[in-house]
């Protein structure tokens, strides 16, 4: 259902194009500078979308989970393909090299009228179930299987108190906003506390530069800033970031205090995300602090140190703070922390069946 | 007036509301970081017409029934809000001896209407943010029921109206100055904004509103901004004094000057909802229960204690 008059059309034509952004590798800050574009409107769910931009490539492994976002962007849907590779059997895809700059091909794009672009997956359910099991419900006696489709939440013991309560596992990522890009967490979620985590794809690594300037980290501080829902104080870090790649002055100190002026430390718990980085120990606090500083690039290369192990910081924590946490380290640092991690062995196949669906649900 | 302008009335009043609040938002945003608002007037017309335009979205196996009314429900609450506010000195387009209660059940309705648009879309991050809503809502509202019978006591009346003639001679935010901020806290909750929003948030791609698409995100959308009205309007018969006016303006002037209050509380709820950072809800709760509840307690025992005979 849509509503079709001529005058609503004409208004609604000069809105800023939604666009939903699958970040492939090195396309991140190309993005964001997009995003400051008061034509365009990044927006957090495909389903919020007038237009999918594939930005930078995309891996083979995360293209299932591309093409599920795609067709969840509600007709009529463009695609278009910045500094990434299309599929095969696409037709005439628009192709952008990543170079470019993407505002006027995207509303280009989004006035041509054409036909909406079809699904790029059949409609079926996520996992077989018709006529299997004993009333053809798609389940294994009173818990086992997927009936309708949907595996059973199993009950587990609470991390916390050892309660038995409904566990649920799902697969986050790898596209969502401000989520670190290629990323995909299996979670083991009771209501929205995490029982266990597991690193199935690790980020698309950097293979820019290491060293992180004050550009970079202030790009960082916005994606934490943006999880605190300061989302204007973020598009503010973004700017100011962008200033300062066109090598324009800019003051630091205003924008630390607007930060603290927010509330943000406050509202981080202290010693949320505790580890050992770079020889000294620190935690969301610091690094924020750290992100919005003057001082040079605080990481040192060199240390031998080993990184801590994202998927053991995320444990026992809300969903909230565990995307905190993974916000609070940069690409850099992240890198040789997200590790793939092998799938516990189990009797029967819920696990990978209730990722697989989660899958659809939660792009 | 009969009862069909009252009615119309009150859906322009809610049209024009849920438009400055939208206005404010631009504002807001844009000194917020720093640039040029950009198309102000017609920006959220534009916007508006963009969501009514696109086309309504489907998930897999929605509770259908509570995926459509959902927003609408909220819709109405916001109404039964707006209708309940005494915009003259001589009445309220719903004039009843308890409004301040059914104001209430507005409150706690609303969280029945953002859990069921949460858990009606049998997806992940709308249940999540359907859960956590209600986790924070109900000790929120709680704060707001002592702050509201404070505000009461010295009316000794449940009804909007004899709350409006007892701050004659001095405003509840005056008298009472723990109320107005606290009551603050609930407008951010119930309208999903900043420092409470902890259903529709980043951190969900959305929240409840995650998987929706089309007019019934319209809806939802003009559902929010239009609760913000609503609740800014009570807030302002409750505590600055409602269409009451100085005292060389005649009393026509009252809808004037309730709208006037309306706009300022409307312009605190959008500043706050843009500058204040949001905890992690466990740290939310924490605090609302050990330290706002048992404030808004402690202002409920200073109203009772001065409005004793």
């Amino acid at each position: 259902m849509a509503i079709a008059w001529p005058w609503l059309d004409r208004l609604a034509a000069r809105a800023p194009v939604a666009i939903f952004v699958a970040v492939g590798r090195d396309a991140i800050e190309r993005v964001e500078d997009l995003s400051l574009d008061a034509r365009i409107a990044w927006v957090a769910s495909p389903r919020h979308a007038d237009v999918l931009l594939v930005a930078g490539r995309v891996r083979s492994e995360d293209a299932p989970a591309l093409r599920a976002v795609h067709d969840q962007i509600p007709a009529p849907r463009k695609t278009l393909w910045w500094g990434s590779t299309p599929f095969q059997e696409l037709v005439l895809p628009m192709v952008l090299p990543l170079a470019d700059e993407a505002s006027l091909p995207i509303l280009s794009l989004h006035t041509r009228v054409s036909n909406s672009e079809p699904d790029w997956l059949p409609d079926v359910p996520p996992n077989p179930w018709r006529g299997l099991g004993p009333n053809g419900q798609g389940g294994k006696d009173m818990m086992g299987g997927v009936p309708y489709g949907r595996p059973m939440a199993m009950t587990d013991d609470d991390s916390r108190d050892g309660l038995q309560l409904d566990q649920t596992t799902v697969q986050i990522g790898p596209f969502l906003q401000t989520w670190p890009a290629g990323l995909v967490l299996e979670l083991a979620l009771q209501g929205d506390v995490v029982q266990h985590a597991r690193v199935v794809h690790s980020p698309c690594g950097p293979t820019k530069g290491l060293r992180e300037g004050v550009s970079s980290r202030l790009r960082s501080a916005a994606r934490l800033l943006r999880l605190l829902e300061l989302g204007s104080l973020a598009e503010r870090c973004l700017r100011v970031a962008a200033a300062h790649d066109r090598c324009q002055p800019v003051e630091l100190a205003a924008l630390r205090a607007a930060v603290r002026r927010s509330g943000a430390f406050a509202a981080l718990p202290a010693g949320l995300g505790a580890c050992r980085l770079d020889g000294a120990p620190s935690d969301i606090r610091s690094r924020l602090l750290a992100w919005l500083g003057n001082d040079a690039d605080p990481s040192k290369d060199a240390t031998t140190e080993p990184k801590p192990k994202l998927s053991g910081l995320l444990t026992g924590l809300e969903w909230n703070e565990a995307w905190l946490v993974i916000s609070s380290f940069t690409p850099q640092q992240l890198h040789g922390m997200a590790v793939p991690e092998k799938a516990p062995v189990k009797g029967d196949d819920n696990t990978t069946n209730s990722a697989r669906s989660a899958m659809e649900h939660a792009h | 007036m009969n009862a069909a302008t009252a009615v119309g009335a009150t859906l322009l009043l809610m049209l024009g509301g849920a438009w400055l609040v939208a206005v404010f938002d631009r504002i807001a945003a844009a000194l917020v970081a720093r640039r040029p608002v950009g198309s102000l007037w017609l920006g959220p017309l534009q916007s508006g017409a963009s969501l009514l335009v696109s086309r309504t979205n489907q998930t897999e196996h929605p509770d259908a029934l509570n995926w459509a009314l959902a927003p609408a429900l909220y819709l109405v609450l916001a109404f039964v809000g707006v209708a309940l506010v005494p915009f003259s000195t001589s009445g309220a387009l719903v004039d009843i001896p308890a409004g301040i209660v059914l104001w209430g059940a507005v409150e706690s309705l609303t969280v029945v209407a953002v859990f069921l648009h949460g858990w009606s879309a049998n997806a992940l991050f709308p249940l999540l943010g359907a859960y956590r809503y209600v986790a924070v809502g109900l000790p929120i509202m709680l704060v707001s029921m002592f702050v509201l019978i404070a505000a009461a006591l010295p009316a000794q009346s449940l009804a909007l109206g004899a709350i409006v003639q007892s701050q004659a001679g001095l405003w509840n935010v005056v008298r009472q100055p723990l109320g107005l901020p606290l009551f603050l806290l609930l407008g951010l909750s119930l309208t999903l904004r900043g420092p409470f929003n902890y259903a529709d948030s980043a951190d969900l791609a959305g929240g409840t509103d995650a998987e929706r698409s089309g007019p019934p995100r319209a809806v939802w959308q003009w559902a929010r901004l239009s609760m913000a009205v609503s609740f800014s309007a009570m807030a302002a018969t409750v505590f600055l004094g409602g269409p009451l006016g100085p005292a060389w303006g005649t009393a026509e002037l009252g809808p004037l000057w309730l709208t006037l209050k309306t706009a300022v509380v409307l312009a605190l709820l959008v500043a706050a909802s843009h500058l204040l950072a949001r905890m992690p809800p466990s740290r939310m709760l924490t605090l609302l229960w050990t330290v706002l509840l048992p404030l808004s307690f402690v202002g409920l025992v200073a109203a009772g204690i001065e409005a004793a005979p």
